[in-house]
C-alpha cells in the first residue's frame, strides 16, 4: 500500500488529497466525503482506518478536505456549498487522468454523505454510494446544531457571544468555530435528500445506533423506491459509541462491516 | 515571497508521521503545531491551520503534524498513548530529527494545546528550544497519566446523552470506573499535588506563552500549577493570557481570533 499526500489546484483552488494506492488494484476508486465542523475531527481515524483497509482489498481510495476546511486552501469563511459542486467535476477529471479507474464509488459521512449523493447526481458514470449516518433533513440538521451550540454555551456558562458575525462585510452565523454564510444556511434549510433526483443509483446507507434519524432514513428508502429510479439498502450496525462519545472511540465494528459489505459485492 | 503548501513525510521502520509545512522557503521561523493527544493537525475548528496562514503572512513557517493515536500517523511500535511523556518524547524525538536536519538555521517554536503541552515544554527545554506557547496546558501526575480531568463536570455531560441512559438501561454503565474517576483519582490529585508542581523538569530558559480560556472548569487550577512554576523560578520568561468568554478549546470564531493576535503579538 503506497500513501501520498498532495496539493492541487482544481478550478484555481489549493485541494488537499490524500490517496491510499494497493499494490495491487482491482481499479475500482472510491472517493471520500467528509463531513463538517467538528464531526471532521471526530471522524479522522475512522475515515484513516477505512481507507486503509478498502486499499488493502485492492480499491484506490481518495481522500479530499473541501475549500476552506481541513488542510485544503481558503479561509475557514470561505467553505461554499455551490463551490463543492462547481469544483467536483475537476476532482473526477483529476482522478480519471491520473488513476485511470474503471469505476468510482462515493463514500460519505453524515453532511458528506449529502454532498456525496447530491454530487452523483451529475456524474453518470458513478453507479454506486456508501453513505454513512447521512443527514436526511438539512433544516433538522440546523436546528440540532443550534440547539447543540445553545447548550454548550449554557454548559460552560459562555456569555455575550456573537451569533451574528461580520468578516469582510459579509453576514455568517458562527457555529462553535466555524462561520456559516447566509447562502449556506440557506441551502441546508433547504437540503433534503427524500427530494433528490436520483436515477440508477445503488445507495448503500450503514446506520447506527447512535443517532435518532431511523424514522427519516427509512422514509428516504421507500421515497427513492417509489420512484424506481434507483435501489436503497440500509445497514444497521451496532456502533453506539460512534457518536455520542466526545473523544476517540472504537469504531472497529463499522469499519468491518463496511469491509465485508464491500468484499461480498 | 510567496506562501507554499506542502505535505511532509516522516518515516522510518518505527514511523510514518504525516504533517503539512506551510510558509516560504528557508523561513526564519517555524512554528510546530503538535495535537493533544485526541486532536488532529488541523486542531480544534481549524484553529492550527488558520493559525498557520494567518502568520504565513507575517513570514513564519510551520508545520501541523498529527500523531498516532487520532490521526493519519502510523506507530509501527505500537507506543502506549496512556504513558503521555514517552508517547509525546518518541514521536517529538523524530519531529525534532526532521526539523534540525531540513531547517537549521531556522527557529523552532512548539505550540501545542491541552494534554500535549507539558511534553512539548520539557522536550523543548531538554533540546534547548528556546520559545514555547502551551493553549489551555493541563499538567501530568508523576506517574504520567492525567491525573486533572474534572470527571465530575464531564459526567455531568454525559447526563444529557441518549447513550448513558441506553447503557443504564441495559446496566452496560461501569459504576465501578465511575467512583473510582470521581473519588479516587481526586484524592490522589490533592496527595500528590506538591510532588506534582516540583515535577515539572525545566530549569529557567525557555520563554513561555501560556493561554487559557476564561470558562475552561480546569483553568483555576491549571493556572495556579503554571504560576506556581514561574514562581519557583523555572521559566526564563512567563506570559499569561486569559481569553474571554472562552471555554478549553477556544470554541467560537471571536475566541480563535483573539488568540490569533495574541500569539501573533507575542512573536513579533
Amino acid at each position: 500500500m503506497r500513501e501520498k499526500l498532495e496539493f492541487i489546484g482544481l478550478n484555481k483552488r489549493n485541494y488537499f488529497i490524500h490517496s491510499h494506492s494497493p499494490l495491487q488494484t482491482n481499479r475500482e476508486t472510491i472517493i471520500f466525503f467528509n463531513p463538517m465542523f467538528d464531526e471532521k475531527k471526530r471522524v479522522q481515524k475512522f475515515q484513516c482506518e477505512t481507507a486503509r483497509a478498502l486499499c488493502r482489498l485492492g480499491y484506490t481510495v481518495i481522500r479530499f478536505d473541501y475549500y476552506g476546511t481541513g488542510d485544503s486552501g481558503g479561509d475557514t469563511f470561505e467553505f461554499d456549498f455551490s463551490t463543492v459542486y462547481s469544483d467536483f467535476s475537476y476532482l473526477i477529471d483529476h482522478i480519471k487522468n491520473t488513476f485511470s479507474p474503471e469505476g468510482i464509488i462515493l463514500f460519505g459521512i453524515r453532511l458528506g454523505a449529502d454532498l456525496a449523493l447530491m454530487n452523483s447526481i451529475s456524474e453518470p458514470t458513478i453507479k454506486h454510494l456508501i453513505l454513512v449516518e447521512p443527514i436526511i433533513d438539512g433544516k433538522r440538521y440546523l436546528l440540532e446544531l443550534r440547539m447543540r451550540k445553545k447548550l454548550f454555551y449554557n454548559l460552560n456558562k459562555i456569555q455575550s457571544n456573537k451569533e451574528q458575525l461580520l468578516i469582510q462585510e459579509q453576514k455568517f452565523e458562527d457555529f462553535q468555530g466555524y462561520p456559516m454564510s447566509f447562502e449556506n444556511l440557506a441551502y441546508l434549510e433547504k437540503m433534503n435528500l427524500s427530494d433528490s433526483n436520483i436515477i440508477d443509483k445503488s445507495v448503500t446507507i450503514f446506520k447506527t445506533n447512535s443517532i435518532s434519524n431511523k424514522k427519516l432514513v427509512v422514509k428516504f428508502k421507500e421515497k427513492i423506491e417509489i420512484k424506481k429510479s434507483s435501489s436503497v439498502n440500509i445497514h444497521y450496525v451496532d456502533c453506539p459509541e460512534f457518536w455520542a462519545a466526545l473523544e476517540s472511540v472504537d469504531t472497529s465494528t463499522l469499519t468491518q462491516q463496511i469491509i465485508t459489505f464491500i468484499s461480498n459485492n | 515571497m510567496e506562501a507554499l503548501s506542502k505535505p511532509i513525510v516522516i518515516e522510518d521502520e518505527e514511523v510514518c508521521l504525516y504533517g503539512i509545512f506551510r510558509g516560504v522557503k528557508d523561513p526564519k521561523t517555524v512554528i510546530v503545531f503538535i495535537p493533544a493527544l485526541t486532536g488532529t493537525r488541523i486542531g480544534p475548528q481549524r484553529m492550527f491551520v488558520e493559525i498557520a496562514n494567518h502568520l504565513n503572512k507575517e513570514n513564519i513557517g510551520s508545520i501541523c503534524f498529527d500523531f498516532p493515536y487520532a490521526g493519519d500517523s502510523i506507530d509501527k511500535t505500537h507506543t502506549n498513548p496512556l504513558y503521555l511523556r514517552d508517547y509525546y518524547n518518541f514521536h517529538l524525538s523524530k519531529v525534532c530529527d526532521f526539523l534540525l536536519q531540513e531547517y537549521p538555521r531556522s527557529e523552532i517554536i512548539f505550540i501545542s494545546i491541552s494534554i500535549g503541552c507539558m511534553p512539548i515544554l520539557e522536550f523543548s527545554e531538554k533540546n534547548k528550544l528556546n520559545k514555547v506557547i502551551l493553549l489551555s496546558p493541563n499538567h501530568l501526575s508523576k506517574n504520567k497519566t492525567i491525573v486533572n480531568k474534572h470527571n465530575i463536570y464531564a459526567y455531568f455531560i454525559k447526563l444529557f446523552q441518549f447513550n448513558t441512559w441506553r447503557k443504564l438501561f441495559f446496566l452496560k454503565l461501569n459504576f465501578g470506573r465511575i467512583v473510582s474517576n470521581v473519588f479516587y483519582i481526586k484524592s490522589k490529585e490533592k496527595k500528590n499535588r506538591n510532588e506534582e508542581n516540583n515535577h515539572l523538569i525545566t530549569c529557567g530558559k525557555v520563554d513561555l506563552l501560556c493561554i487559557f480560556g476564561e470558562n475552561d472548569p480546569e483553568l483555576m487550577e491549571n493556572q495556579k500549577f503554571w504560576k506556581h512554576n514561574n514562581i519557583q523560578g523555572r521559566f526564563n520568561n512567563y506570559d499569561e493570557y486569559i481569553v474571554p468568554n472562552s471555554d478549553h478549546s477556544y470554541m467560537g470564531w471571536n475566541s480563535k481570533e483573539e488568540l490569533l493576535t495574541k500569539i501573533s503579538n507575542w512573536l513579533n
